[in-house]
């Protein structure tokens, strides 16, 4: 999937304030990049990856899913998108409280429809399982698991639909530095054998090394 | 990788599809979220629980009630005369309604299905002449020795009934006060006998009353012997009304048919027409009072619906919008609003339902205990009011429906909306917010 940002722009009100959070960005995803957003808070990461991941619409510019406006779609037709086409990886994990490892990485499968019988998504789900390392973990609800299981199991999660994008906001920042980098390899990995792209946005130098192309972001726009 | 190895640890397709993934979700956040829930559990519950608790007791209120005024006041069903008004009145304008049955018309009574007893009565308009003045008023004649429920039902202020072949009146307490009529004074009544000519006979006051049944009815009449009453009326056998006692499952219209067939058989006056009355059909008192109390119920009911109504609905806001997060990360997974909006629907009715049961569950067995032991009651107005010194709830199917319709639909209402709001808020914005 190729998603291009065409000059957009995103205003927030606070209160009587507004806020410009992205400031005429042009900025293409091609499949397999491994891009980090980069730059210090404020500065428009997090608008950027809404937008990216249909989350949030411009106010000016459009965002073109391989070539269809994200402004011209309805809530149902965005929230479809999203479950196909990209995979999230919060900061804060977001993972169900109700329900374990296994059915946490299998929601995004089951609310989509259905491309693939019951064995072949559960053989898919129990690979990704093992890939992130907690194939004995798949019983465990979320309050049983460390801040690393929790993020592997959000890593998991979003890549059951095998998107063609993942947007990962900050995902080493609630981990400490030995588990950031073991996730971070582990996605580089899925980026090399899933063709899945990356796109992070952190102010993590780690992270940023680890990237083939980086975003700086300064004032909601992209000054590289 | 080693998946094949994992796989026979896990339960495939728990979640086997969106539809039962969601229902699964539903249940597991019902049961999950324990504290927020029980609030709103415990509030559906006592919602249900109060919806038909009350309903059962004003039910029994009305049932008690009526059982009480049919004993006192009409029967199950009366007889009484057809009176035509514009050719039965003399000068005074009175109307004459004396009939008599015969004895055989009696002793077939025991043949109609259900029948219990009867009680005559004589009722009739009187002029009251005391030393001063000359006080036009209604007097009700009825047997104490057969009667003993209503000799029972009057609380003398002053002095007492009268004993029976005694020449005695009972008078309203008030109707005395006003007009300085004191016990053991001799009153006269002047009043029209069964062939129309004016009779005027001596009674001796012997009490002054007040009736414990609330009803004003009561109050309208003094009262005499029947016997006696006869007397001034000039007849042994006269009497204005009958009324007839049946077992509580009898079907009143296959009796009155009997009845009517009994009367037919043996009633042969041709001068005056009587006629076979239902209580329900013919006292427009008990409907204004059976109106009073439904209109009491429903203004009751209104306030509890509305009350009922903005806790549920508070209480739902709050447990839907503590959850934006998980909402919006549904919606960022691709959750559509609607598949979003169904599931927090579902989750208030699944509670709904359970709570409204448990409710309704509780209600009943309140209804059955209290309907196998009553409940005492130790207010005197209250006791002549129900007739009974214990009270009884009544069965009543539509307060059981409404104590589950009612949560339900509100509980629907409620999470409908506000799901609704929530599920269409900006992702993005309701991500950042938590």
């Amino acid at each position: 999937m190729e998603t291009i940002l065409n000059k957009v722009d995103k205003e927030y009100s606070l209160g009587n304030t507004k806020v410009k959070a992205l400031n005429g960005v042009d900025l293409i995803i091609k499949s397999q990049d491994f891009i980090t957003v980069a730059g210090p808070s404020g500065s428009g990461k997090t608008t950027l990856l809404n937008m990216l991941g249909c989350l949030d619409t411009p106010c000016s510019g459009e965002v073109l899913f391989d070539g269809v406006n994200s402004n011209s779609l309805s809530l149902s037709e965005r929230a479809h998108l999203r479950n196909e086409k990209v995979g999230f990886i919060f900061q804060s994990f977001n993972l169900m409280p109700v329900l374990n490892v296994y059915e946490n990485i299998e929601l995004p499968a089951k609310i989509g429809r259905k491309k693939q019988s019951d064995k072949e998504l559960q053989e898919w789900i129990m690979h990704l399982v093992d890939s992130v390392g907690l194939a004995d973990r798949v019983k465990h609800r979320p309050d049983e698991l460390s801040g690393g299981q929790r993020q592997r199991v959000a890593i998991a999660r979003a890549l059951v639909n095998k998107p063609e994008l993942v947007l990962a906001d900050e995902p080493t920042a609630n981990l400490d530095s030995n588990t950031g980098m073991r996730i971070l390899d582990l996605m580089r990995k899925l980026n090399q054998e899933e063709q899945t792209a990356f796109v992070f946005s952190t102010h993590d130098q780690d992270v940023i090394d680890l990237c083939d192309h980086v975003v700086r972001m300064k004032n909601g726009s992209i000054c590289n | 990788m080693n998946s094949g190895a994992s796989q026979k640890s896990i339960n495939p397709g728990v979640l086997s599809r969106w539809f039962g993934s969601q229902w699964s979700m539903v249940c597991r956040n019902v049961l999950s979220q324990r504290s927020r829930n029980l609030l709103l559990g415990l509030l559906i519950l006592f919602s249900s629980f109060i919806i038909v608790c009350f309903s059962q007791f004003l039910a029994g209120v009305s049932v008690n009630f009526s059982k009480n005024l049919v004993t006192l006041a009409s029967g199950d069903v009366y007889i009484s005369s057809t009176v035509k008004r514009d050719i039965d009145r003399n000068i005074f304008g009175r109307v004459y309604k004396y009939f008599s049955l015969p004895e055989d018309f009696y002793n077939d009574l025991s043949q109609v299905d259900g029948f219990e007893h009867y009680d005559e009565r004589l009722e009739f308009e009187v002029k009251l002449v005391t030393d001063d003045d000359s006080l036009p008023y209604q007097v009700m004649a009825f047997d104490q020795t057969n009667e003993k429920k209503l000799a029972d039902n009057f609380t003398f202020v002053e002095g007492e009934m009268f004993k029976p072949g005694e020449y005695g009146i009972v008078l309203p307490h008030e109707y005395a006060t006003r007009f300085n009529i004191n016990v053991g004074d001799q009153v006269r009544l002047l009043a029209n006998s069964a062939d129309r000519i004016v009779n005027l006979i001596d009674y001796k006051v012997t009490g002054l009353f007040k009736t414990i049944t609330l009803s004003a009815w009561f109050d309208n009449y003094a009262y005499l012997n029947l016997d006696i009453a006869r007397v001034l009326i000039d007849s042994e056998t006269a009497l204005t009304r009958l009324n007839l006692h049946f077992k509580d499952r009898a079907d009143l219209s296959v009796s009155s048919a009997q009845l009517n067939q009994l009367l037919k058989q043996h009633y042969t006056n041709p001068s005056q027409a009587i006629e076979i009355t239902p209580w329900a059909d013919g006292a427009k008192l008990f409907e204004e009072l059976t109106k009073a109390l439904q209109l009491s119920y429903g203004i009751i009911m209104t306030i509890l619906i509305i009350m009922v109504s903005a806790s549920l609905a508070f209480s739902t806001m709050m447990n839907i919008f503590e959850r934006t997060q998980e909402v919006a990360t549904l919606g960022a997974l691709g959750a559509s609003p609607k598949k979003i909006c169904s599931m927090l629907v579902k989750e208030s009715l699944v509670l709904a339902v359970i709570a409204a049961l448990i409710g309704v569950t509780i209600a009943g067995i309140v209804f059955a205990v209290t309907l196998n032991y009553g409940i005492p009651i130790h207010n005197a107005e209250l006791k002549g009011f129900l007739g009974s010194s214990n009270f009884y709830p009544a069965f009543e199917v539509k307060g059981v429906i409404a104590g589950l319709l009612i949560p339900f639909v509100i509980a629907f209402l409620a999470s409908f909306i506000f799901a609704n709001r929530s599920s269409k808020l900006p992702i993005a914005n309701a991500l950042a917010d938590h």
